[in-house]
């Protein structure tokens, strides 16, 4: 689990803060797209899109080392799906099926870099705003909202549960699957009713479903 | 929406808050609340006493209508819609008035607004990632523009005396700063009722203090519901005590609170300070 830290929204030093964010969005979702049309294999050109994104977040001023731990959690569930998903893609009969996965992972690995560079460079509730300006339905955008509110809980949510668990297993480590599953299924629950009273506490001071902070 | 609401609570009528009948079960069948019955005035302090589960929070939760919205809400639903907020079936009969209004679905947001709810649980009510943020974040939902909502919050924060931590990440801060941080973002919302879930507990006997002297300077209608006995001697004249959702006594606190074998019958304690006093009495009348 990330620490706090990493977890902290990382705010960009220079910022083209009065550049339209939903232009900023717009560019980031054709650069997911092109990457996601790259096909498997022609590394050079993913090459090349990954230098355009370096530069983008050299000029943009991104905090890049809060960006870099964020993306690297990102990145274990993406090489997860890449992973499982590589077995039954039919490029695999072609490239092999350790180069298919990798080439998958890359790809996804790009495209959330995209996306955390966006969220990281405008601050999480201006891309927001943009994404439901441009017709994204609310509940959308709220869950999202949502997500980006209480995620600082959910890691002291864990670290609380694993304390827990450490003091009855008198520090044994035994991370089974059954108690790893277990530990996951309690974090779910217990995160599900904590966004519920969350959910409530922003209800009674007036929300309405549309971000609005002291930036937008 | 920058409403006047000086002006829009005089053209209401009635008591600040009345509750008739309010019955409640949690959608697990859990019966909460079994027809309460409460009259707050305009301007009176009121403690919500009773053991745990007797119904407390359940009942604060319906002063500005949140229950029984999650009733009819699944995880799939949004209720900020004020339409589908509650039931139809529900909607027939009110059975809270806030100012003279129903809370119902059509006047849920004016609900929202006259009724400030304090959660129990700071974690619950802080969200964003500063505390001037989250203390702006009801008037920005009130409508007020972002230099207002900025100005109002750091007042609120100054008022609880937390305007240094405006900038900081709210889970920095100790639990007594945080619960102090909900009041302002509560605050800034100027509601005409505060209702306080349990105010002071897990509080150290400083901040404790510290924040009972913060209530005390508030003006407007106060409903405290807390184990705190002591805290209600010194800041509600009245008390209502509440045991399985229902009110089994309302008067006094004074009265109230030194009738020992009420509160024992009821899974509470006479406050110390009381005792100490009937103790004296006693003592006194012995020695002459
Ligand atoms: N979310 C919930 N789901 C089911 N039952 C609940 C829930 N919250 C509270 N209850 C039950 O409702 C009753 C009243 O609870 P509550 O209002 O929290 O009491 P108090 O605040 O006085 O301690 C208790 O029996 C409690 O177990
Ligand atoms: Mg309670």
């Amino acid at each position: 689990m990330p620490s706090e830290a990493a977890l902290e929204p990382a705010r960009a030093r220079v910022l083209p803060r009065r550049a339209d964010a939903r232009a900023a969005l717009g560019l980031a979702s054709v650069y997911v797209v092109v990457v996601v049309a790259v096909p498997l294999g022609w590394w050079r050109v993913l090459g090349l899109l990954a230098l355009v994104l370096a530069f983008v977040i050299g000029w943009l001023g991104v905090a890049a080392r809060a960006l870099f731990r964020r993306w690297l959690c990102l990145l274990l569930v993406v090489a997860f799906f890449a992973g499982t998903a590589a077995a039954a893609n039919p490029e695999r009969a072609r490239l092999g099926l350790a180069a298919t996965a990798l080439a998958m992972a890359a790809k996804s690995a790009l495209a959330a870099a995209a996306m955390l560079t966006l969220t990281s460079a405008y601050s999480f509730t201006n891309v927001l705003a943009a994404i439901r300006r441009l017709g994204a339905p609310a509940v959308f955008v709220d869950g999202l909202y949502f997500m980006e509110r209480y995620r600082h809980l959910l890691a002291q949510e864990l670290a609380r549960m694993t304390t827990a668990r450490r003091a009855r297993t008198f520090g044994r480590s035994s991370l089974s699957w059954t108690v790893l599953t277990g530990l996951l299924g309690g974090l779910l629950l217990r995160t599900l009713e904590r966004s519920l009273r969350v959910h409530d506490a922003m209800l009674c001071r007036g929300w309405t479903g549309e971000p609005r902070d002291l930036e937008s | 929406m920058t409403v006047d609401r000086k002006s829009d609570y005089a053209t209401a009528g009635g008591p600040a808050v009345r509750v008739t009948g309010l019955e409640y079960a949690y959608p697990d069948g859990r019966r909460a609340l079994a027809g309460v019955e409460l009259v707050v005035e305009a301007g009176e302090s009121v403690a919500l006493v009773g053991p745990n589960g007797a119904g407390k929070s359940t009942l604060l939760l319906h002063l500005n209508g949140i229950l029984p919205g999650r009733a009819s809400r699944n995880l799939f639903t949004h209720v900020h819609d004020l339409e589908s907020a509650s039931s139809p079936s529900r909607a027939i009969s009110p059975c809270v008035w806030i100012d003279g209004s129903p809370v119902d679905a059509k006047h849920l947001r004016e609900a929202r607004r006259k009724v400030g709810l304090l959660f129990q649980d700071p974690d619950d009510q802080l969200f964003c990632n500063t505390v001037l943020e989250d203390v702006a974040f009801g008037p920005r939902n009130l409508g007020l523009s972002v230099d207002q909502a900025r100005r109002r919050a750091l007042e609120c924060l100054a008022r609880v005396g937390l305007e240094d931590a405006a900038p900081r990440p709210p889970h920095h801060l100790s639990f007594g700063e945080r619960r102090r941080v909900c009041l302002a973002g509560v605050l800034a919302c100027e509601p005409m009722v505060l209702a306080l879930d349990e105010p002071t507990a897990n509080l150290d006997p400083r901040a404790r203090r510290r924040f009972i002297e913060l209530l005390g300077g508030l003006p407007g209608v106060k409903l405290i519901a807390t184990h705190d006995l002591e805290m209600v001697l010194a800041l509600c004249p009245r008390t209502v005590l509440l045991d399985r959702g229902r009110v089994v006594a309302d008067g006094p606190s004074r009265g109230l609170l030194d009738d020992a074998d009420l509160l024992e019958k009821h899974g509470l304690e006479r406050p110390l300070s009381l005792e100490l006093e009937a103790r004296f009495a006693a003592e006194r009348r012995g020695a002459c």
